[in-house]
């Protein structure tokens, strides 16, 4: 089992080097820099840069060199001094602008997470185990609408009733007199009153894939020799389809959480964009559309490394799900 | 001649090709069924745009600015008279806001096949016929209402079904000649090649895909015109999609090249290539249609979502995601509800191609794969 | 013997219908079963696959699926000291039949491995019967499985327990499956195929072993095969079924041999023997076992009974007929006696051609190794499979080598290095070509495509060795169009080879799947003589095929060897159908060949200690039960770690000091016969004499 999983964590520094490369690669790919941004912002406020303070701009930021040697300089001061680079966009450092954000984004996901899995392993469950029940037509439509429901429509759709509905217009996790206020009690449930229409909204097409999942994966098994076995053993029911098909059916659902903590990160960002919420997802957006580099690139790479920690953390928890996985790497072990 | 043994009790073989069979189970499928016709009445619908929809997509005045849908009555005075009523305009000078009056006076009445606004069907026919519209082709109507330039909302509904319908087809058919290619290559061929795609589709796949999308889509420049960028981002979508096909193809591919069949195959001297292309790929089509059918709604959404955010498609190009931008103003969105027709419109259209793709797939491979 | 009789049975099952729901039709699959279970015996349901055995089964536990409804008729449990109750009519969700399941009825499925759940240890999974039925702590179950563990036979059982389905062998995992069946001290046990997927040696000792803690527990059984040999070996009554009714039942001795219902005629007559004469060709039931979509009007077993009285038999199913005292059988065409009136047998002889071994041999192998690599990665050595080590032997012209062995001896390596699916590690194959012999091992890919034509494959899965898209004119014409010859060459042809293979050419349009499974394996054999071959390479051709259609097939190939004069190499784990088929045998174990011998010689008296163990395993429909056997222990050895010195020698009885050291030869010892053995047996001493014919 260590092993397995430090022979998973050689393959860290080569992707990681692989996907900052490939970050920094992106990030360039648009013509011009941020400078010419800035000076197209500042063009439009009638106030027209020389080319001589475009460069002065351009040696201040680093951005004269050429893109390898600023790619090899980021890459150094990031290892060497946990320096990630400076912001232009936000003139901060780009470690503050992501860590104010990065709070908020976890605890959004987190609860979203939680309350998906919650509400829809269940159902995905009783949808499979009672198929073709009125109720597993209402949650596999529910699936279908869930899917093709681009969730952005969503959060418009749920914007609109509640303007409709209670003449208010909502938006962000915090009501403006709590914006910018220390946290206090008043907060908590104020961003508690808030918090339920991103969860929703994100929960809704979440739980519809994983439903529609559980209920794929759950069908199969349930024609499996093992059940049926299981119950001519006089196991009760519930606990027969709970102890076999059941677990048997979370082994596809568990190797596919790799993408899980990316999710986490920034799978919500069209919807924050739509609810004007405070998460990494438009910091993203606003860095790459702005050619805000290393804010672009550091949030790139820290997505890239929770991807892989994802995909480690899947597959660890696949090799203790199940035991074919683990007793493989213990007999490769026990051969070598 | 041998003498055999009698085989009169065996019951005859029924004809029935595979092809037949995954009709006849895909026509048990209900939904599916319904996903079909819907999904080819939306694609016959792109050819017609022109003729479908009552306006020209871009004809605008202000006077009809956020002017709400007109609902159509058939009777007028116990006759049959199709016709809509216009709307007065009213404002409420303490309040500043301007509302519209259902005004029983402005008949506009209503005719099929009538003369409006000119266009050049499919780019090359000059013609000025609608299906449906006001019979009197200066008078304006507006069923689904109009946007913030006073344009009709349905006519830019139909002309974006055109764009956005399309876009997926495209996406798909550059991620499937991908997809397929190097899948195949890399299920069939094996060893070290297969695993230097696979580390390397891998590697694509770890790389956070939000990200990446927004980045190639924000390198389009922006005044690349309409149809290159049209191109491009369906580049930009098949990119996204190939990988996953890849896989799906590099699976059966491995598991079809244990099948004895193939080993039959090989024993009738059959030569690499013929066996990919007669004896392996045939094998797999319906898979592949069942694929492509669900990736096609997958590639209609990300459209949607790309050009909402303003990095897809772009006016003077009228796609739906296009269109929702409009409600991207919450204020908007509050004032004229009816600009959420295009989003209503894509929920449709993707939930009938799911439904298609769905029942395919099921009759595809009725034991699950 | 008469208290057994007025006892009562301990399951009786009456009139019982059971059908399935497919969209909004329902099929009838039990079409009215009876049969009685007595305590402390076996009733034996035997017939084809798709005659309702398993779901008889499944019925009688309530565990038969979703779709499938119990109609009418009722299934009656009585236990001891307490009154009957009709298991048909509970609720299979219900807390009454929980209490029965694995604990008065337990069941052992066909495949322990996907029966048994790979998630959980083989101990978990017995013991839980324990915990959910009495009030047993973990340590008492645990305490209780592995005792049941030690019952069953399973080496090092405190270990076992532990140990997970996928990391057992095959004769281990159907111990734990028994084992799990045995924890509840059922009153009746329910087998449903146990021993099928098992190799011979490895059934011979668990049959052995559920015979013994039958006795030991004075359970009941009901067993369920389709092999009239097991039948023999376990059962003291018997229920022959055919399309979902009991069309003959009775002891067993009386049912074997003098079995009155065509049907149970046609099986027992169908079925090659070990041990019985050596006839030229079977005889067969015509036709396959009708899907359940087709199920005839009247007697289901019309269509292909040779005894069949139109205008009587289709029009109304015979009930069954008492015969004697628990004798029963339902035929329309049984005189008032309750025999069968003869009917002629439509099986005309043909002559058998000798192979004629005067002339050069058609295929020479020699030395011919195939080490397979398998896994190794980035910190692990690739381990070396050693499939086939060092195999040499000749065909000559219109000559059956049998080649048998058991599972993963390397048989089917050896016939697909031979045709060239697998490039060999080492030595070589010759084909006679013209007078003389070409090395079709050192030939380049394109060179030995022109040989290809010559040596050709009949795959074992009639189902997979068929592409689904092509249609059987595609299929069996594709070789001569690789070939490129013209178009109506190749049309006259694929009809010829479908005449000759006596499928109707109207067919030729059709898919490969619409076919029965007889039906296709014709196609099988079909493809393969297109390209008019002089070799064919016959890899289990009928093992998957039900016993009368295997007797088809059999009749097939040997006919088309006297009419063509074609050589076979036939590979197959069934000593009986090799020995039918084959002029000589090649007995393989670990990758190498250790006894070959004309096939009478091989049977009668085998002198490797291995041809002679496999010999002893296999199971017959006789009427004498076999005595005292000896069985052989361990299992076939890992092909990556052989054990040095003779690879038999950890299992075998006679192994001496030198066996362990010094691999032996494959030796001539008289009379064409080939032995690898420091200690042969004599050759002139039968195992066992020969039944009169």
């Amino acid at each position: 089992m260590l092993r397995f999983i430090l022979q998973r964590l050689l393959w860290v520094p080569p992707t990681l080097i692989a996907i900052s490369v490939v970050a920094f690669a992106i990030i360039n790919l648009p013509p011009g820099d941020y400078v010419d941004r800035y000076a197209l912002q500042a063009a439009a406020q009638g106030d027209v840069m020389t080319e001589a303070q475009k460069e002065a701009l351009r040696i201040t930021y680093g951005l004269d060199a050429p893109i390898p040697v600023q790619y090899v300089r980021w890459m150094s001061d990031m290892l060497l001094h946990g320096n990630f680079g400076w912001s232009f966009q936000h003139s901060r450092p780009v470690a503050e602008v992501i860590g104010e954000r990065l709070g908020l984004t976890a605890i959004l996901s987190i609860v979203t997470l939680t309350v998906t899995w919650m509400i829809a392993i269940p159902i995905g469950i009783y949808s499979a185990v009672r198929r073709y029940s009125i109720a597993d037509y209402v949650f596999t439509s529910l699936g279908f609408f869930g899917l093709a429901l681009p969730n952005f429509l969503l959060a418009l759709a749920l914007m609109y009733a509640l303007f409709v509905f209670t003449g208010q217009s909502v938006g962000g996790l915090f009501s403006s007199q709590y914006a910018d206020a220390p946290w206090s009690l008043g907060k908590v449930l104020d961003l508690l009153a808030h918090l339920w229409i991103p969860i929703l909204v994100l929960g809704i097409s979440g739980m519809a894939s994983i439903i529609r999942t559980i209920r794929a994966n759950l069908l199969d098994e349930l024609r499996a020799p093992y059940l049926s076995a299981a119950r001519a053993k006089g196991l009760p029911e519930t606990w027969a389809l709970l102890k076999y098909p059941v677990r048997h059916a979370m082994n596809p659902f568990v190797s596919g959480l790799n993408d899980v903590f990316v999710h986490i990160i920034s799978g919500e960002t069209i919807v924050a964009i739509v609810l004007g919420l405070e998460t990494t997802g438009p910091l993203l957006f606003d860095a790459l559309r702005n050619q805000d580099m290393f804010l672009a690139a550091t949030l790139i790479m820290f997505l890239g490394i929770l991807g892989m920690i994802g995909t480690l953390f899947s597959d660890v928890l696949l090799a203790w799900l199940d035991p074919r996985i683990r007793r493989q790497f213990t007999l490769v072990e026990r051969r070598a | 001649m041998v003498a055999i043994d009698a085989l009169s009790a065996d019951v005859a073989p029924p004809a029935q090709s595979p092809a037949s069979a995954v009709w006849r189970r895909f026509r048990r499928h209900r939904l599916g069924l319904a996903g079909l016709w819907i999904t080819v009445l939306l694609y016959v619908a792109t050819i017609f745009v022109e003729i479908l929809s009552p306006q020209a997509p871009d004809a605008y005045s202000t006077r009809y600015a956020y002017y709400p849908p007109q609902a159509i009555h058939l009777f007028r005075d116990g006759r049959f008279e199709p016709h809509v009523l216009g709307y007065k305009v009213q404002f409420d000078y303490a309040s500043g806001t301007r509302s519209f009056v259902a005004d029983p006076r402005a008949v506009v009445p209503l005719g099929l096949w009538v003369k409006g606004d000119e266009y050049r069907w499919l780019g090359l026919i000059p013609a000025n016929r609608h299906l449906l519209g006001p019979v009197d082709p200066r008078q304006r109507v507006f069923f689904a209402g109009a946007d913030r330039l006073g344009r009709d909302v349905l006519s830019r509904t139909i002309y974006a079904a055109r764009v956005s319908m399309t876009i997926g087809l495209a996406g798909v058919a550059l991620s499937l000649v991908l997809g397929v290619a190097i899948g195949g290559i890399s299920g069939y061929a094996g060893g070290m090649t297969d695993q230097v795609i696979q580390r390397f589709i891998e590697f694509l796949q770890s790389l956070p895909s939000i990200p990446l999308w927004i980045g190639f889509a924000a390198a389009i420049p922006k005044d690349t015109p309409p149809l290159q960028t049209y191109f491009l981002i369906s580049l930009v979508l098949s990119m996204l999609g190939w990988t996953g096909l890849a896989r799906v193809v590099r699976g059966r591919f491995l598991a079809m090249k244990e099948e004895e069949f193939i080993k039959a195959a090989k024993l009738d001297g059959c030569s690499t290539m013929r066996i990919l292309f007669r004896h392996m790929l045939p094998c797999f089509y319906s898979h592949i249609i069942a694929v492509i059918t669900l990736a096609i709604p997958a590639m209609i959404l990300a459209e949607t979502s790309l050009s909402f955010l303003g990095i897809g498609l772009k006016a003077p190009v009228i796609s739906w995601g296009v269109l929702l931008q409009e409600i991207q103003n919450i204020r908007s969105m509050y004032t004229a509800p009816w600009l959420f027709l295009p989003g209503a419109v894509v929920v449709f259209a993707v939930l009938a191609l799911n439904f298609l793709g769905d029942g395919l797939r099921d009759a595809a491979d009725p034991h699950g794969s | 013997m008469a208290e057994v009789l007025h006892d009562t049975p301990f399951l009786e099952v009456r009139d019982l219908h059971v059908s399935f729901a497919e969209g909004d039709r329902q099929f009838t699959a039990l079409d009215g079963v009876s049969f009685q279970v007595r305590r402390g015996r076996t009733l034996c349901l035997v017939g084809e696959s798709g005659c309702g055995k398993s779901l008889t089964a499944k019925a009688i536990l309530q565990v038969m699926g979703d779709n499938a409804r119990i109609g009418q008729g009722g299934i009656w449990l009585c236990r001891d000291g307490r009154e009957s109750i009709d298991i048909a009519a509970l609720d299979p969700r219900g807390s009454a039949i929980r209490s029965i399941r694995g604990n008065d009825i337990a069941m052992i499925y066909q495949e322990p491995m996907s029966a048994l759940s790979p998630l959980y240890t083989i101990g978990d999974q017995i013991s839980e019967v324990l915990r959910w039925h009495g009030n047993t702590s973990r340590s008492e179950a645990r305490e209780e499985a592995i005792a049941v563990l030690r019952a069953v036979g399973m080496p090092a059982p405190e270990k076992r327990f532990d140990a997970y389905s996928f990391e057992l062998s095959g004769g281990q995992r159907q111990r734990a499956m028994i084992a799990m069946a045995l924890v509840g001290r059922p009153q009746l046990l329910i087998a449903d195929e146990p021993t099928t997927a098992l190799d011979v040696t490895t059934q011979a000792v668990i049959l052995d072993l559920l015979r013994e803690r039958q006795q030991a527990q004075g359970m009941a059984m009901l067993f369920i095969t389709h092999d009239l040999g097991v039948v023999s070996e376990v059962a003291d009554d018997v229920a022959v079924m055919y399309m979902g009714r009991i069309v003959e039942s009775g002891p067993v001795a009386e049912v074997l041999s003098d079995p009155r219902h065509p049907y149970t005629r046609g099986l027992l007559a169908s079925r090659p023997s070990v041990t019985g004469r050596r006839r030229d060709r079977l005889e067969t039931i015509p036709g396959t076992v009708p899907h359940l979509h087709n199920r005839p009007s009247g007697c289901a077993f019309f269509a292909r009974c040779g005894h069949r009285r139109p205008g009587e038999c289709d029009r109304q199913a015979p009930p069954p007929r008492q015969l004697a005292e628990a004798r029963q059988a339902a035929c329309w065409a049984l005189d008032d006696e309750g025999h069968l009136q003869a009917a002629e047998t439509h099986a005309p002889a043909v002559a058998r051609r000798k192979p004629d071994y005067t002339c050069p041999p058609l295929l020479k192998v020699r030395g011919l190794k195939k080490h397979f690599l398998q896994g190794g990665g980035l910190f692990t050595k690739p381990r070396r499979v050693r499939s086939l080590d060092g195999v040499s032997f000749d065909i000559w012209p219109g000559e059956t080598l049998g080649l048998v062995g058991e599972s993963g001896c390397g048989k089917s390596t050896l016939g697909q290095t031979v045709i060239g699916l697998h490039k060999p590690s080492e030595g070589k194959v010759f084909l006679s070509n013209k007078g003389h012999d070409v090395d079709l091992a050192a030939l380049p890919p394109a060179a030995r495509r022109r040989h290809w034509r010559d040596i050709r494959m009949v795959f074992q899965d009639p189902n997979g060795s068929f592409n689904p898209r092509l249609t059987v004119y595609d299929i069996l014409a594709e070789v001569l169009s690789v070939a490129g010859e013209s178009r109506p060459a190749i049309a006259s042809r694929v009809h010829e080879v479908m005449r000759m293979v006596g499928l109707d050419t109207a067919y030729l349009d059709r898919h490969a799947h619409a076919f029965s499974g007889g039906q296709r394996q014709r196609i099988g054999i079909a493809r393969a003589l297109a390209s008019r071959p002089r070799l064919i390479i016959a890899d289990e051709p009928v093992s998957a095929l039900d016993v009368s259609v295997q007797a088809q097939i059999l009749n097939l190939l040997r006919d088309l060897q006297a009419e063509l004069g074609l050589s076979y190499l036939f590979i197959s784990h069934d000593l009986s159908v090799v020995r039918h088929i084959s002029d000589r045998v090649a007995v393989m174990y670990a990758g190498q060949v250790v006894e070959l011998a004309p096939t009478e010689e091989l049977f009668s008296a085998p002198r490797h200690p291995y041809t002679r163990a496999l010999l002893n395993s296999v199971l017959e429909p006789t009427v004498a039960r076999r005595t005292e056997r000896q069985r052989l222990a361990g299992s076939v050895p890992d092909p990556a770690a052989f054990p040095e010195g003779c690879r038999f020698h950890p299992r075998c009885s006679l192994a001496s000091d030198e066996c362990r050291r010094t691999p032996p030869p494959l030796a001539a010892s008289g009379s064409g016969r080939d032995v690898a053995c420091f200690h042969p047996l004599p050759a002139a001493v039968p195992v066992r004499l020969l039944e009169p014919a």
